[in-house]
Parts: C-alpha cells; structure tokens; sequence
C-alpha cells in the first residue's frame, strides 16, 4: 500500500514536470511570467532609422515683428531654405529675391508712413512654401 | 555658458608664427565658434523695446489694458503721459476707451512682456490689412478668350484660382527681376503672383505683377 503511494508520487511528479517542461519550451513567456512584456524595439542588432523629413521654415531676423523703424527705406534680412525665391508685398509694392545657398536673403524695401504688415513668402527649389505676415511700424516720433 | 574673455579673443584672432599643430588648430577653431556664438547672442537677443502693435481692446481695469490679438503681448499699462487719439485723429481720454475698440499701441515693452503704451490710437475695424496677396503656383490653362490664367496654388493642389490679368499694367517678370513677356508664360509653367481679391468674382483674383519661376 505505502510502496503502491510512493510509486503513485513519484509516477505524479515525473509526469508533471515533464508536461510543464513541454509547456515551458512552447511558450516561454506566457508560462514563466503570465504578465505582458513589453515589446522590444527591435530584436535584431540592425539600427534602424527613421527618415527625418525637414521642412524648411521662414525666419526674419530683420525687422522684428511689431517694431518700429525711424527710416522708411530699410533692408529686410531673413533666412529661408537655400536657393529659395522669396517674394515680398507691402501694400504698395512688392520685392523680389533669390536666397543664397545657406537660405540667407537681404530684401531692400521701402516703407509707408505708420503701420506696414508685410506678406513674405518663400518658396524652395523643391516647392516647399513658407509664409509669414511682419508688422512694422515706420514712425519718427519720440517715445520717451 | 563660456564667456569671451580678452586672452579668448587674443587667441582666436591673433596669426601663428610658428605653424600650428593640428590641437591649437581645433583649439583655436572651438574657441572661434564659441565667441561667433556669443557674440550672435548678444547682438541678436538685444530686442529694441519700442513696440507699435495692433490689438483689440479686451478688458478695462484701472491703468491696465488686455488685449485680445495673436500678438505675444496681452497686456499693457497707460500713465499720465499716455497720449489718446481717436478715430477723427482727435484727443480722447482714457475714460472713452471700450472693451470691442481697434487700436494701435505705441509704447515701450518690459520684462514682462507688457507694453507701457506712450501713444494709443483708436483705429477702424481691420484697417491694418495688406490686400497684395502672394500666390505660388502652376498654370495648368490659359485663357485664350479672355486675359485670365488658371493656376493650381502649391498650398492647395485641391483649389485653383483664376487669374486675371491687364495688359500693359500687370508687370510680367523673369526671376531675376528682367521684364518678360505675356508669350513667355506657359501651361506648366511654376509662376509667382502678386495680386489682389477681384470685386466682381471671389473666385478670381486681379493681378500686379506675374512671374516666372522656371
């Protein structure tokens, strides 16, 4: 009877492990943890890189918006995507460019007395447009 | 944050007798860099602090003015030295300003980003406009009954706009600046235009000035 539940024990113990064992190799992760790992990046030891798309952008680093000038002929300087044309109108007029091949551009302009909201817009070798609107304020008077 | 000092300056500008090896080269090259940056700082950050901007009157508290405008400056403060003009370029007071009011705000700008308004002017509703729209584009017809171009915008490709144009007053130009020709202009072709919205047509817009891009 004793050797008869002894025997039955260990018969239980080998066939368990072993089904476990089975069960283990299977599906590693679902039997060791039952918890959701993460999902790696990447398993393989290859970087992989996403392509960076760059949109050239628009910047006037001369005049600042909203400020006034003392002179109604001034030269706009601003930075765009090189070789881009850039096109400029005040309400009376507007000026025309070519940016050089860093993106800088120079713009001689002439201003009307009071308020100026300029329209600049750019436009790159590869139809990439940029736009701003800069309002520049041409007045003579003291503030001080 | 490195700043340039005069032994810095001495070594980026002052010529080698001896040739230099190819360290002093990188040394000289970073502190280069390093005192363009600097100096790029402190010439680009110094903003002039004379502000004129256009604004919507918001809220009327004391001697304090917000403003509802896409400008980064909201708020604004008057004194006794702050001089009102009104629609008829009259004198008003403080007191006759109202929430709703267009007005231009001429006045010196702190730290915090408030302006002191020395000067503020009543203005009519959205008179600060620039009706000189700028178009980017390619002719895709021609009119050959009428003086008008069909251009598909590079902002848009799903809108077009007809453009219509004078002959001896819409100014025709190359890229570089050179008069062109109306002849010149083709279906295809990338083209630039100045022009402004057509009284009689939304759809069409009146041209100044056309210019071919390729």
């Amino acid at each position: 009877m004793l050797k008869g539940f002894i025997l039955a024990i260990i018969f239980g113990s080998i066939v368990g492990f072993g089904v476990s064992n089975i069960l283990v190799t299977v599906n590693p992760q679902k039997i060791i943890t039952g918890i959701p790992t993460p999902t790696p990046i990447s398993t393989s030891n290859s970087i992989v890189t996403t392509p960076v798309i760059s949109t050239p952008s628009l910047t006037i680093e001369y005049p600042q918006n909203e400020s006034i000038v003392e002179t109604a002929n001034i030269t706009l300087k601003g930075n765009t995507a090189g070789s881009s044309f850039v096109l400029i109108s005040t309400a009376n007029d507007s000026y025309q460019t070519v940016a050089d091949n860093s993106g800088s551009f120079l713009v001689d302009l002439s201003l009307n007395l009071g308020v100026n909201l300029l329209n600049i817009k750019s436009i790159s070798p590869d139809d990439i447009e940029n736009s701003l609107e800069l309002l520049v304020t041409y007045s003579t008077a003291k503030l001080e | 944050m490195i700043t340039p000092t005069l032994p810095a300056i001495a070594l980026a500008t002052a010529g080698p007798t001896t040739p230099p090896s190819s360290e002093i080269q990188k040394i000289r090259q970073v502190i280069q860099e390093k005192v363009s940056q600097k100096l790029k700082e402190i010439t680009q950050g110094e903003t002039d602090p004379k502000k004129a901007i256009t604004a919507t009157i918001a809220k009327i508290e004391n001697d304090t003015l917000s403003f509802d405008t896409p400008s980064l400056i909201k708020k604004a403060t008057v004194d006794d030295t702050t001089i009102y003009i009104g629609l008829k370029q009259n004198k008003i007071k403080f007191s006759d300003l109202k929430i709703g009011q267009e007005i231009l705000a001429i006045g010196l700008l702190d730290k915090n980003q408030q302006l002191a308004i020395k000067r503020l002017i009543l203005t009519p509703q959205k008179s600060f406009q620039n009706p000189n729209q700028i178009i980017f584009g390619r002719v895709v017809d021609i009119s050959t009954s009428s003086p008008i171009l069909v251009v598909i915008p590079y902002s848009n490709k799903n809108s077009q706009y007809q453009i219509k144009y004078t002959v001896g007053k819409t100014k025709i130009l190359r890229q570089t600046g050179q008069k062109a020709s109306l002849e010149s202009i083709k279906i295809g072709q990338k083209i630039a235009v100045v022009a402004t919205a057509d009284p009689l047509s939304r759809q069409s817009l009146v041209s100044i000035k056309i210019i071919t891009l390729d």
